[in-house]
């Protein structure tokens, strides 16, 4: 199970125990939950959902489900939008390069633009992040009158939920590493690559930290153990795994020293976590990386694990908030070899206090306090809510709330299928289009628009409004149109053409103009000083 | 003997404000009023109905109310004009679109809507009392700093609407689901809303709809050339600009109506809402500018462009026989307002204020 995985299953279970659960998931969830319904829905098909909506009283989603079911949006229920993930920049990175990086990031910001905009209450994963949301829910308009109003802290708008740990300690089922891996002794040291293989993340530092390592001491092992998502149409294989795998190689650490499996299953993780002596979680100075928590250290948390992270995550805080291992730089190769060689050998006791206190604290029950709070009464976003009231019929015989109860009853049965991918709305095609087409005239550009270069007429040349040619018969019109097309054609193409490069030229121009005078006033505005 | 004249720029048959100068000349002369109508540029086929601004020395005097009826712009010569008659005026605002909607679309549009805005202040200062054809036009005006304000509604004459409905519109189009709209192709009116919970409509709720959208384009071609291509984006089919249409075209279209929609953000009035109410078309509009006014408590108002929802509502409204015959009723019940012997009250009580 891959990070979404275990925090909806999680959550699904501590929520369980004040309310009634529906655990909801593409595919066919298998891992049983005490008192918390399963049940599987194909993503775009509605009717699959639908059952599992009946009657809910609130919906925690993350964005995909509402680019495959946008009907949710006006199901008259209350939801719940997790931003836990800042998927956005996490396709910016994993699609680096490609051509599909525009499109895909396209999609991703209509996904965020969405969720902005329909959800009624919001949760992430750190304080960093909900900075990072209140951003992006400010930019949509939701920190407005209605939510500042209701909560001047918009605690009720978006709240903390982080990745938590379960209450029980891991349970060692079954050896899994030592002396039964392959290439891994019984008495050898075992460093954890705990989670997938993802494009932001830098195993690169930690294979090259073996690689100094291994001129030290010859038992200490390395291992990826899950380094494909089990769902690879929503989580594809990454070329990080391939350089990985390559590095290794050069490196001559490949399955000596540095180990790759292919995934593991949520019941067998305990066993790995268990057996490991210290724990890794290393990425790249990205973005990605400011906003990320990473869940694999909370997993480390849980079993006890001394860990090397690298800066700059929230979760590298909340290493160095209790003290449990060691925080490094960027692609620090040698401070990661150091590291791992000092917490091998560290005594047991170093870290157990830190451990003790991380373990009281981040419990599940305590992270999803926010979420058992908005359930006890769900509710409407005060500014949805106002949105909602959207029809009036004056008419007293009528009764309007009843016709709006029909509406959204309509709504959610509707035969919303849609194909898989297919989640530019309407309304978005419209405003790109009239951006195109008509656009505004901001600052610094100049009022000439495509079209406005384009002289080619667009139908055909002749309208039989001209009174000379009178009705004349639209065979012969066309006849004609085509004839002066073909003769008009070359040089008003020519035209439209030059006109264009007018155009770029003179926009470039009001470019310049606009930065210069910036600059400009920046030296009377220092100059003044 | 003094009189109560008219005066608009320009006259023709079939636009708004020339049937509302036609109607209010029957009530003035019902009333025992002399009321002739002036313009600056008179149509040939007018002749007989109007006449042109030079003939007005004749008629002017200061004891005579000159309505000047004001939906775009005075050229110079007419404001030089206005200055020198020594006549009583009242200026009746039918409003102006805001020229922000025509940025991009028509320039010159958007210029004249700027210097119209303008010259109702100038206006101000020559006339003695405003009247708007809706409380809306009035605040306006009282936002201009006017003062002495009254309401004079448009007059609706179900005569006008006794031309035999065109055959071959009803032969095309009669049957299925159709949502109607009537108005000038115009970014204020907001066509691409009507196509965009079209597109809800045709998808989700009923693949049998068809949009007719019943309006000249004239001035306005970059804007629908933008909405054809978003016809052509959504790949939607029944969408229908059949552009500018005669009476009995107009008469067709409104009897294979099943639904009126508006989604337009400024209207002065809504003629087309009556017009709908006459036909016995149930309307759903969104609530902006003078159009809550003008339904008054009959048809349905939406506050919030939620597309796929005002779909749903359509399907609705299509479907349920009961709710849609009630909102039908209210609105025939409403229409009577507007009937010239309902307007002949306002316009009665309006000229007691002005003494006359």
């Amino acid at each position: 199970m891959a990070g979404p995985g275990i925090r909806y299953w999680e959550l699904a279970r501590v929520l369980a125990r004040p309310f009634q659960v529906t655990l909801a998931a593409p595919g066919d969830p298998q891992l049983p939950a005490a008192d918390v319904r399963l049940c599987s829905y194909e993503p775009g098909r509605w009717d699959s959902l639908a059952p599992a909506v009946e009657g809910t009283e609130a919906i925690l989603l993350c964005g995909d489900v509402l680019a495959w079911f946008p009907m949710l949006e006006r199901a008259g229920i209350p939801l719940i939008v997790d931003g836990y993930d800042p998927h956005p920049l996490e396709t910016l990175e994993l699609f680096a390069g490609t051509p599909e990086q525009e499109h895909k990031h396209r999609e991703r910001e209509r996904i965020l633009q969405m969720q902005c905009r329909v959800g009624d209450f919001f949760v992430c994963a750190s304080e960093r992040q909900r900075d990072w949301w209140l951003g992006l829910l400010e930019a949509a308009g939701r920190v407005n009158v209605h939510t500042y109003g209701e909560d001047p802290s918009l605690r009720r708008l978006i709240d903390v939920v982080p990745f938590g740990l379960p209450s029980s300690p891991p349970r060692h089922t079954r050896q899994v590493l030592k002396g039964v891996w392959p290439g891994i002794g019984p008495e050898d040291k075992v460093a954890l690559w705990g989670g997938g293989l993802w494009q932001w993340l830098d195993p690169l530092t930690a294979i090259r930290a073996m690689a100094q390592i291994r001129e030290r001491r010859d038992d200490v092992k390395l291992v990826f153990p899950g380094t494909r998502h089990p769902n690879t149409e929503a989580v594809p294989d990454m070329p990080i795994h391939q350089a990985a795998v390559r590095l290794a190689e050069e490196l001559g650490l490949l399955d000596r020293h540095v180990f790759f499996g292919e995934w593991v299953s949520y019941e067998e993780w305990p066993n790995y976590l268990v057996e490991a002596d210290v724990g890794l979680s290393l990425h790249f100075d990205t973005v990605e990386a400011r906003l990320a928590f990473r869940s694999r250290v909370l997993d480390y948390i849980w079993a006890g694990l001394p860990m090397v992270v690298t800066r700059g995550d929230a979760t590298s805080g909340v290493v160095e908030r209790y003290d449990l291992g060691a925080v490094m730089d960027y692609e620090d190769v040698e401070g990661v070899a150091e590291a791992i060689l000092r917490l091998l050998v560290a005594p047991e006791e170093t870290f157990r206090e830190g451990f003790e206190r991380a373990r009281r604290d981040l419990t599940w029950e305590k992270a999803a306090r926010p979420l058992i709070e908005f359930c006890r009464h769900p509710r409407r976003a005060p500014d949805r809510k106002a949105m909602l009231d959207w029809l009036e019929i004056p008419d007293e015989s009528i009764n309007a709330e009843e016709i709006e109860r029909r509406i959204r009853e309509r709504s959610a049965h509707a035969d919303g299928t849609s194909p898989s991918g297919e989640i530019e709305r309407p309304e978005d095609i419209a405003e790109d289009l009239w951006k195109e087409m008509i656009g505004g005239e901001g600052e610094g550009h100049i009022s000439i628009r495509q079209r406005d270069c384009d002289i080619v007429p667009r139908h055909y040349v002749i309208d039989w409004r001209v009174p000379i040619l009178g009705p004349v018969h639209a065979v012969v019109r066309r006849i004609i149109n085509a004839e002066i097309r073909r003769y008009l054609f070359p040089s008003l193409e020519k035209q439209s053409s030059f006109n264009r490069k007018v155009m770029q030229a003179l926009n470039d121009l009001a470019r310049e103009n606009m930065r210069l005078r910036r600059e400009i006033e920046e030296f009377q505005r220092v100059g003044l000083k | 003997m003094s009189g109560v004249h008219q005066f608009h720029p320009t006259v023709s048959y079939g636009d708004a404000v020339s049937n509302q100068i036609l109607s209010l000349q029957r009530l003035l002369r019902r009333m025992g009023h002399r009321s002739e109508i002036f313009c600056e540029r008179l149509p040939l086929h007018f002749a007989g109905r109007a006449r042109p601004i030079a003939q007005y020395a004749r008629y002017s005097s200061p004891a005579n109310i000159l309505l000047l009826h004001f939906s775009l712009r005075y050229s110079a010569e007419v404001m030089a004009w206005l200055e020198q008659i020594p006549d009583r005026k009242v200026v009746v605002y039918h409003n102006i679109t805001p020229s922000a909607y025509f940025a991009g679309v028509n320039d010159a549009y958007l210029q004249a809507a700027q210097a119209g805005r303008e010259q109702l202040d100038r206006l101000r200062t020559l006339a003695e009392a405003g009247w708007g054809v809706s409380k809306f036009n009035c605040q306006e005006l009282a936002g201009r700093g006017w003062s002495r304000l009254g309401v004079l509604p448009i007059i609706f004459d179900p005569r006008r609407y006794t031309a035999r409905p065109d055959r071959k519109v009803l032969k095309r189009w009669r049957g299925g689901v159709n949502v109607l709209f009537v108005g000038r192709v115009s970014p204020n009116k907001r066509f691409e809303d009507l196509i965009l919970t079209f597109h809800y409509l045709k998808r989700l709720v009923r693949p049998d709809a068809r949009l007719l959208l019943v309006g000249s384009a004239q001035g306005m071609e970059p804007y629908l050339e933008f909405l054809r291509a978003l016809v052509e984006r959504l790949s939607l089919s029944d969408v229908v600009f059949t552009g500018h249409v005669g009476d009995s075209q107009l008469v067709a279209y409104y009897r294979c109506a099943s639904v009126y929609l508006s989604m337009s953000e400024h209207e002065g009035f809504g003629i087309p809402l009556l017009e709908s109410m006459h036909f016995g078309v149930p309307v759903i509009a969104y609530k902006a500018a003078a159009v809550p006014e003008t339904l008054g408590g009959s048809g349905i108002l939406v506050t919030v462009k939620d597309h796929a929802a005002v779909a749903e509502l359509i399907g609705l409204l299509v479907e349920d026989v009961h709710l849609r015959s009630q909102i039908i009723a209210r609105q025939r019940e409403r229409l009577r307002d507007f009937l010239p012997e309902r307007v002949e009250e306002h316009l009665r009580s309006l000229m007691k204020d002005l003494g006359a």
